[in-house]
């Protein structure tokens, strides 16, 4: 899987590409299609535009950004040389399917255990998502905080229990389809999640608690 | 003796922790029953509840800005090899001799190929501009010194992606270098191990 040549990034700091906004609806089926005829202008649109979203699936469900990176990477790669004519009918479901599997079999071929967390100042500079506060009652350095408590309790997660929980809140599958993915019965697939979700609450709540307690100690000096 | 306030009932906490989704509209109406008395379980289900949120909304990690340095290589070799192929073509041209014609013979048009996605991608259009200030060109190989052609197409390309010099060596040299076997490759070392 890693055995093509890596070159050093092209000088593309001059022009840094944006994702482009090609959204969900028509746009994004158009895209694909032109995707689909080899247009690498499209191809490209959508390299970008799954960055986050898939980056952000992988690396958690790998436990490691840069070989996250190196999936995603894989990724397109197989997709460019094998377009599906016609394109499938749910691109996303199609694609993320590709991604999840090659993930798979990178965890089976390593037997990988680990969870690095992405480091405070990367989840900083991503100004810790909004989405995790609704009630917007949190400062960026609470925020920032509570990220790298979920991903300490992650990190700290049975590694079976983990993926489980992964693939259900973070990829967003159900348990029937990740039983189905893992090749394991849904019952087992339900109790790790169940007992995935008690040691990260636990975890978590530790966490919270000793980060609170060490402020408060700290605003006292 | 009183139970600590995070630990939720022995009998619910199996429930509490599945995905509520998961649960039969009995069970789901049992525990919200039992929710209304019981503030452990309740606050638990809290917990889950933002451990799901929270999870859904772990940042995304930094990649490197820009298309997959694989990606363009792989493109670059593509082009390499379709560039070979009309080499070829306009060689055996004419009198059956061996001729290099690239300027009387390329009828592909400079931004064709990026021109279906511009509606979609271009919001730049001083990017449109270079695309027009770019000709063919016919360059000398710097390994075989033999000439060979830089499209206008190609070049508008690469300068979408910043990449702004020319390309030092013929196709054919090109996809012999990156043939050759990367043995200081990391990753190629990652995947020979057992």
């Amino acid at each position: 899987m890693f055995h093509e040549k890596e070159k050093p990034p092209p000088n593309q700091s001059a022009h840094p590409s944006t994702p482009t906004s090609i959204g969900s609806g028509t746009l994004l089926r158009e895209t694909v299609e032109r995707a689909c005829t080899k247009d690498r202008l499209a191809f490209s649109s959508l390299y970008e535009h799954y960055k986050d979203p898939l980056g952000k699936r992988l690396a958690y469900l790998i436990g490691d950004k840069d070989i996250a990176y190196e999936l995603y990477q894989e990724l397109f790669i197989s997709f460019w040389k094998r377009l599906p004519m016609p394109p499938p009918l749910n691109f996303e479901a199609w694609l993320y399917r590709i991604a999840r599997n090659l993930a798979f079999d990178y965890l089976r071929r390593v037997k990988r255990l680990e969870f690095s967390p992405l480091p405070e100042q990367e989840i900083s500079e991503s100004g810790a998502s909004p989405l995790s506060d609704p009630l917007g009652t949190m400062g960026h350095e609470e925020r920032v905080c509570e990220m790298m408590c979920v991903q300490q309790a992650l990190a700290e997660m049975s590694p079976q229990y983990r993926i489980c929980v992964l693939l259900q809140d973070l990829w967003g599958y159900s348990q029937h389809e990740i039983a189905e993915s893992l090749g394991i019965s849904e019952s087992t697939v339900s109790a790790n999640v169940s007992r995935g979700h008690k040691q990260l609450r636990v975890a978590y709540r530790n966490m919270m608690n000793a980060e609170s307690a060490s402020r408060k100690g700290g605003q006292m000096r | 003796m009183t139970r600590p306030l995070h630990i939720p009932c022995t009998e619910w906490a199996e429930m509490l922790a599945a995905h509520e989704e998961t649960l039969s509209p009995s069970d789901r109406a049992a525990l919200e029953a039992h929710l209304s008395t019981c503030p452990a379980c309740s606050l638990a289900r809290t917990d889950y509840r933002m451990m799901r949120r929270l999870i859904g909304a772990l940042p995304a990690p930094a990649f490197p800005p820009g298309l997959s340095p694989r990606l363009l290589s792989l493109w670059e070799e593509e082009d390499g090899h379709e560039l070979d192929e009309r080499q070829q073509l306009h060689s055996f041209a004419g009198n059956g001799e061996v001729r290099f014609q690239p300027e009387l013979e390329d009828t592909k048009q400079p931004g064709n190929h990026e021109s279906s996605s511009e509606a979609v991608l271009s919001d730049d259009a001083s990017a449109t501009r270079e695309e027009e200030a770019c000709v063919d060109q016919t360059l000398y190989c710097r390994e075989c010194d033999k000439p060979f052609l830089f499209t206008a197409s190609e070049e508008a390309f690469y300068r979408q992606r910043g990449v702004r010099s020319r390309p030092g060596r013929c196709p054919a040299c090109r996809a012999r270098r990156k043939n050759a076997a990367p043995l200081d490759d990391p990753h190629r070392l990652q995947q020979e191990q057992p």
